[in-house]
């Protein structure tokens, strides 16, 4: 039974190779995991980038294929590692999204604007306390420990996957986890006096009039 | 792992929409099937791709268009400055009673790619829209809508279509829960639900329409601030910025309920950006005709081009569109489009009720 099995689902990164040769095998690649990347990038950023980032990763990976796969790599991780390369360049509209999270149980209510997609989540959760402190939590990481932090919580990527997709060793994954989860638990464990500072919660209104 | 999990819960969002799953299938099918030259795929892997990341993200070249002929007696033939600034005198002057400002649309949304190469053709997802803003901040707003079902977008779509047997539904495989995502010929029911009170309808970027002004400077201003303080950053006066800013005036003019004096100022501020231009006479996708306003936008790979249609006896916008073509030679098919005309927008004392057959 296992040898058949390979012939009657053949790997992700099989199908990769396939489509070295006959590109139109890639559209399985899409398929089963478009909605996913699509769900990482819409949770870190918003519903709008995420409709133009998560066809681009495909579009990254199906112009790259040919040079991925030499170290034996797993597609699911590289795909991610694409995504999350795109998502990097968005880094402020992502402070911003955890910004409005911090700022939700102040505003008491969504402030609805075209691209304001981060607060329609505000308005669903409810926006208690702990998820302020973890927003702001999540917006004091540097780049490299926010990303392998949420590869893991949203991805549920493995550490090994998580070298992979972005390139860095086993150890250094490790070690960045452990910070970033550091900083999260203490967030969310102790009661931080600067966080109760007003000139915090920062408004889209507030920025745009000081740009005028 | 609890930390792990609050933050799953805290930022995890919906799959996508079957229309978001199609449109990324049809760009990744574009590729596919090579429409974009080697050279050029070659460049965007080299840049670490994204060049299509947002269509407002990019460094952009505003295509720049000479000097228009002045005004003529003949509209179509009018400068779009011209055009504008007549529909912004005729704005001032409309009826404000009512206690709706009701909006009727039918959006084209599209193309998705279906059948088998070579004998694929191109259909479009449509669907009837219509709002019912109170004008009483704490009335109750309403907004309907009705799937119109999916046809064949052009006549050389539709023989395709009939060559294949006319079929009355499309399955996408789909990363959703049910596998797959269908699109249909057949209209779907009309519906009608109240619209919460934080909606965007009645804001453009933010900005509700009570508070914005009815001087065209100021309006440009505080719009053009609010762009620059949004997520693409755009600096007042660059072209990503006029892109935006004609979108902002477009919808204002079409789908919030601002005063006449508001709306007359939006047309002014349309006919003050540059590199807007008159195409002349056009047809909206409901075959009536209107006047052509556009703006046109060449990034290295796309060229985008965002227009209005305006009536030109009354003065108001007919049909609003968005395409995003591949640049250079080739392949003309959009990769992206999203068109809505306007059947009605205006103030109505009329009760809302469900779009009907």
């Amino acid at each position: 039974m296992l040898t058949e099995q390979p012939a009657l689902h053949p790997s992700d990164e099989a199908i990769l190779r396939e489509s070295d040769k006959d590109p139109e095998r890639f559209a399985v690649i899409f398929d089963a995991y478009h909605g996913e990347i699509y769900r990482y990038v819409a949770s870190r950023l918003s519903v709008g980038h995420a409709d133009d980032l998560a066809a681009e990763t495909f579009l990254v990976a199906f112009r790259a294929r040919r040079r991925f796969g030499a170290g034996g790599g797993h597609v699911r991780a590289w795909l991610y590692g694409i995504a999350t390369n795109l998502i990097r360049r968005h880094r402020r509209d992502e402070e911003r999204k955890y910004r409005a999270l911090e700022r939700a149980e102040t505003a008491g209510r969504a402030e609805a604007g075209d691209h304001d997609d981060a607060n329609r989540i505000v308005a669903r959760v409810a926006a208690s306390g702990v998820q302020r402190d973890l927003a702001a939590a999540l917006r004091s990481l540097n780049r490299g420990d926010r990303d392998v932090l949420l590869l893991v919580a949203l991805g549920g990527l493995s550490y090994p996957e998580v070298a992979e997709a972005l390139g860095i060793p086993e150890g250094t994954v490790g070690s960045r986890l452990n910070r970033a989860r550091k900083t999260v638990r203490s967030a969310l464990g102790g009661a931080d006096p600067t966080r109760a500072d007003p000139t915090r919660a920062d408004s889209y209104r507030d920025e745009n009039r000081s740009t005028r | 792992m609890k930390d792990l999990e609050l933050i799953r819960e805290t930022l995890s969002a919906a799959p996508p929409s079957a229309r978001a799953t199609v449109q990324a299938r049809n760009r990744l099918t574009a590729a596919i099937e090579g429409r974009r030259s080697p050279n050029r795929a070659r460049r965007w892997v080299a840049a670490g791709a994204g060049a299509l990341a947002s269509f407002a993200v990019l460094a952009i070249l505003l295509a720049s268009y000479g000097e228009r002929p002045g005004p003529q007696a003949d509209p179509s033939e009018a400068s779009a400055q011209d055009i504008l600034l007549a529909a912004a005198t005729q704005a001032v002057s409309r009826t404000e009673t009512g206690r709706y400002w009701r909006v009727r649309t039918i959006s084209v949304a599209g193309p998705i790619r279906v059948g088998e190469a070579p004998n694929a053709y191109d259909i479009v997802d449509r669907s009837v829209d219509e709002r019912w803003i109170a004008r009483d901040p704490s009335g109750t707003s309403w907004i309907g809508s009705r799937d119109l079902g999916c046809r064949p977008r052009s006549e050389a779509d539709e023989r395709a279509w009939r060559a294949a047997g006319s079929p009355a539904h499309w399955d996408f495989k789909a990363d959703s829960e049910s596998g797959s995502v269908r699109y249909s010929t057949a209209p779907g029911k009309g519906r009608l639900e109240r619209l919460d009170s934080t909606h965007s309808d009645s804001r453009v970027l933010g900005i509700r329409a009570s508070e914005l002004p009815a001087d065209p400077d100021e309006l440009r201003a505080l719009i053009a601030g609010s762009i620059a303080a949004g997520p693409d950053g755009f600096a007042p006066g660059t072209s990503g910025s006029e892109i935006l800013l004609f979108g902002a005036m477009s919808q204002l003019l079409v789908e919030v309920p601002a005063t006449a004096a508001v709306r007359a100022a939006a047309f002014t501020v349309l006919a003050g950006i540059s590199g807007i231009r008159s195409t002349g006479a056009v047809k909206d996708d409901e075959g009536r005709t209107g006047v052509g306003i556009e703006l046109v936008r060449e990034s290295p790979d796309y060229v985008e081009t965002h227009q209005l249609v305006v009536d030109p006896t009354t003065y108001l916008i007919m049909a609003r569109s968005s395409t995003g073509i591949p640049a250079g030679a080739g392949e003309k098919r959009p990769v992206k489009e999203q068109r809505r005309v306007i059947l009605e927008a205006g103030w109505t004392d009329e009760k809302p009720e469900r779009p009907q057959d």
